[in-house]
C-alpha cells in the first residue's frame, strides 16, 4: 500500500478545526485586521479626587503604525444626579503604507463625570489596531472647599 | 495608584506598560490602571494593546457535524516522514496532502457503540494510536498507510478506551470498554509491555496489567504525563503515577487527593500539556501544573471563566467536548505566544477563547464570530503545514 501524504513545508502553525468544516489558524503574517471580529477593551473607572467632577479633554495614544485604524473612544461616568454620562468621538490614525514607528494619535474628547472609565472599541475590519501608551488627560478644581 | 494632581489641577493618567488583563473581580474603580474590566479579541502580547491576529481558513475538506475533532502530527513515522492529521469524533482519520491542499480520509476506524466523543491519540515507535471512547484501539502507520482497529485484544476481547498515553515507554489506556456489549471500566488503567504497546494481556506479559480504583467512586477523565511521573484525573481527585522499574508491577498509584465531596471536577478536555506544563479547569479554578505543584492561575478571570464554563456544558457530560483546552507555544514559527487557551460556547455567545499567557500571567479573552466557529468543535494543535 503506498505511503500516506507527507509535509514537507516546515512551517509549524496551531492549528483549529471550525464548524464549517475549515481548519483555521491564527496569522501574524497576514494581518491584525480580521475582517469579521471587533477588539475591544475598557479600562479602569478612575477616582481622581473625592466629591470633584474632573473633565476629560484629551486622549493621547502612541501607537505602532501597522496601517490605517479607525478607534471609537468612549468615556463613561456618572453626575451629581446619579446619571450615567458620556461622550465617544471616532478617531482614524497610521498610514496607507505602514511604518512600523512609534507615533503620536492626539484625540480630542470631553466629558466632565465623575469615575471616567475609558473604552477602546474598533470595528471588524477597522484596521489593524497596535497601541503601546494611552494618557488620559484633565483637569480638576483641586483647591475648591468641601 | 492615585492619580497625580498637579497645582494647576491638570492631571494625566497612563496606560502603559505590560498590561495585565482581564479583572472581574474586583470593582472597576479598584483595579490597577494594566488591567481591564472587558476585553475582546484583544492581544496584550509584548506590553501593547494590540487587536488579535486575522482568523484565516483554506484548509478545508472536513465534513460538517464531524465535531469534536482532534487534530495531530506526527513528526516522524517508520519512514521518518511528517504528517498532519485530523481524527473525527466518528473515529474517521484524514490526513493532511500538502498538494492539493485537502484533507484525505484514511479510514473510518471504529464507531461500533456509536460514541462521538473526542479522540484521544498518541504517537509511539513512529505508529500513531487513538481512541474515541468505543471498544477498539485503532492504529496508523502512515508509511504505509495502514489503519488497523482492534489492535489491542485481553483474552480475546477487544479493549478500547476513552483515553491514550505514554509512561516510561508502557502504553497506557484509562477508562476502558472492553468486550462485545461493550462493558465499560469507567475506573480502569491498563498498562501495555514496556516497548510493546498493543501487548497488555497480562496473562501473556507479566509486565501488561491493569487496575481498577475501587476506591474511586468516578471515573477517570483525563491523564497527564509529564517524563518521570504522571497523573490521572477522576472526577474527584487526582492520582499519580509513578514508574517502579519492576517487571510485574511498573507501576505504583497514589492518590493525590480522593475525596467523596469533590474536590475537582474536572472539564476532561480542558487537561493538557506542552512539555513539562500542565494545565486543567476543574470546577473552582483554573490550575497550571509545572515542577510537580499545582498552581491556581484564574486569578482576576477566574469567576468569568468559571461563569462561562458552566453556561456552556453541564460538568458532568464528561465526555462532550464542550469546554476544551489546549497549551499553545506559538501561533507560527517565529511568533511565540505560549498560552493555555480554554475555549467554550457560552450561551448567546459564539465560541469564546479565554488565553492565559503562562510567560506573563494575564488572561485575555477572544471571540470569534460564528462563522468561524470552533466552541466544542476542536482541541487545536500545532502541526506542520
Amino acid at each position: 500500500m503506498a505511503a500516506a501524504p507527507s509535509v514537507t513545508e516546515t512551517r509549524f502553525i496551531a492549528l483549529y478545526g471550525c464548524a464549517d468544516g475549515q481548519v483555521r489558524y491564527f496569522s501574524p503574517d497576514s494581518s491584525f485586521d480580521d475582517p469579521l471580529a471587533s477588539s475591544s477593551i475598557t479600562f479602569k473607572s478612575e477616582d481622581i479626587l473625592a466629591n470633584r467632577v474632573p473633565t476629560i479633554r484629551r486622549i493621547i495614544i502612541t501607537y505602532i503604525d501597522l496601517g490605517i485604524v479607525t478607534i471609537q473612544l468612549t468615556i463613561r461616568g456618572s453626575n451629581d444626579f446619579g446619571d450615567v454620562v458620556s461622550n465617544q468621538g471616532n478617531f482614524t490614525f497610521g498610514n496607507s503604507f505602514p511604518t512600523n514607528a512609534l507615533l503620536v494619535a492626539i484625540c480630542d474628547l470631553t466629558v466632565s463625570c465623575y469615575l471616567p472609565q475609558l473604552s477602546i472599541f474598533r470595528a471588524q475590519g477597522a484596521g489593524p489596531l497596535s497601541i503601546s501608551t494611552i494618557v488620559m488627560v484633565g483637569t480638576i478644581e483641586k483647591d475648591q472647599t468641601l | 495608584m492615585a492619580v497625580n494632581i498637579k497645582d494647576d489641577g491638570s492631571f494625566e493618567i497612563i496606560y502603559g506598560g505590560q498590561f495585565t488583563g482581564l479583572n472581574v473581580q474586583a470593582p472597576p474603580n479598584l483595579i490597577k490602571d494594566t488591567e481591564c474590566t472587558a476585553m475582546s479579541n484583544i492581544m496584550l502580547r509584548n506590553a501593547a494593546i494590540q487587536s488579535r491576529p486575522i482568523f484565516l481558513g483554506g484548509l478545508s475538506g472536513i465534513p460538517l457535524g464531524s465535531s469534536p475533532i482532534a487534530v495531530g502530527y506526527i513528526a516522524s513515522d517508520l519512514s521518518g516522514k511528517a504528517h498532519t492529521f485530523i481524527v473525527d469524533n466518528l473515529g474517521k482519520l484524514y490526513v493532511y496532502d500538502e498538494i492539493p491542499n485537502t484533507w484525505d480520509l484514511v479510514g473510518n476506524g471504529d464507531n461500533t457503540n456509536g460514541n462521538t466523543s473526542l479522540a484521544n491519540w498518541r504517537v509511539f515507535g513512529g505508529i500513531l494510536y487513538y481512541v474515541h471512547g468505543t471498544p477498539s484501539v485503532i492504529s496508523w502507520d502512515a508509511s504505509t498507510n495502514t489503519l488497523t482497529p482492534n489492535v489491542v485484544s485481553v483474552g480475546g476481547n477487544n479493549v478500547g478506551a476513552f483515553l491514550i498515553d505514554e509512561l516510561d515507554q508502557h502504553v497506557l489506556l484509562a477508562n476502558t470498554l472492553e468486550g462485545a456489549g461493550p462493558t465499560a471500566h469507567p475506573i480502569r488503567i491498563r498498562w501495555s509491555a514496556i516497548g510493546l504497546p498493543t501487548m497488555f494481556d497480562p496473562s501473556v506479559n507479566i509486565n501488561a496489567g491493569f487496575n481498577d480504583f475501587i476506591d474511586v467512586s468516578d471515573f477517570i477523565c483525563g491523564m497527564m504525563m509529564l517524563g518521570t511521573v504522571g497523573y490521572l484525573f477522576h472526577q474527584t481527585g487526582i492520582t499519580q503515577v509513578s514508574p517502579t522499574g519492576q517487571g510485574s508491577s511498573p507501576f505504583q498509584f497514589d492518590h493525590i487527593w480522593n475525596s467523596p465531596d469533590g474536590s475537582s471536577g474536572f472539564w476532561p478536555h480542558t487537561i493538557c500539556q506542552y512539555g513539562q506544563i500542565g494545565a486543567f479547569v476543574s470546577k473552582e479554578n483554573v490550575y497550571l501544573v509545572q515542577n510537580y505543584s499545582f498552581t491556581p492561575i484564574g486569578g482576576n478571570a477566574r469567576d468569568a471563566i468559571m461563569r462561562d464554563a458552566f453556561l456552556s456544558s453541564s460538568l458532568y457530560q464528561p465526555f462532550s467536548g464542550s469546554v476544551l483546552g489546549s497549551i499553545i507555544p506559538i501561533y507560527r514559527d517565529g511568533y511565540v505566544h505560549l498560552v493555555y487557551q480554554i475555549i467554550m460556547s457560552p450561551v448567546s455567545l459564539n465560541t469564546r477563547i479565554y488565553e492565559y499567557s503562562i510567560e506573563s500571567g494575564y488572561w485575555e479573552i477572544y471571540d470569534l464570530p460564528s462563522t468561524t466557529n470552533i466552541g466544542a468543535v476542536c482541541r487545536p494543535f500545532v502541526c506542520q503545514l
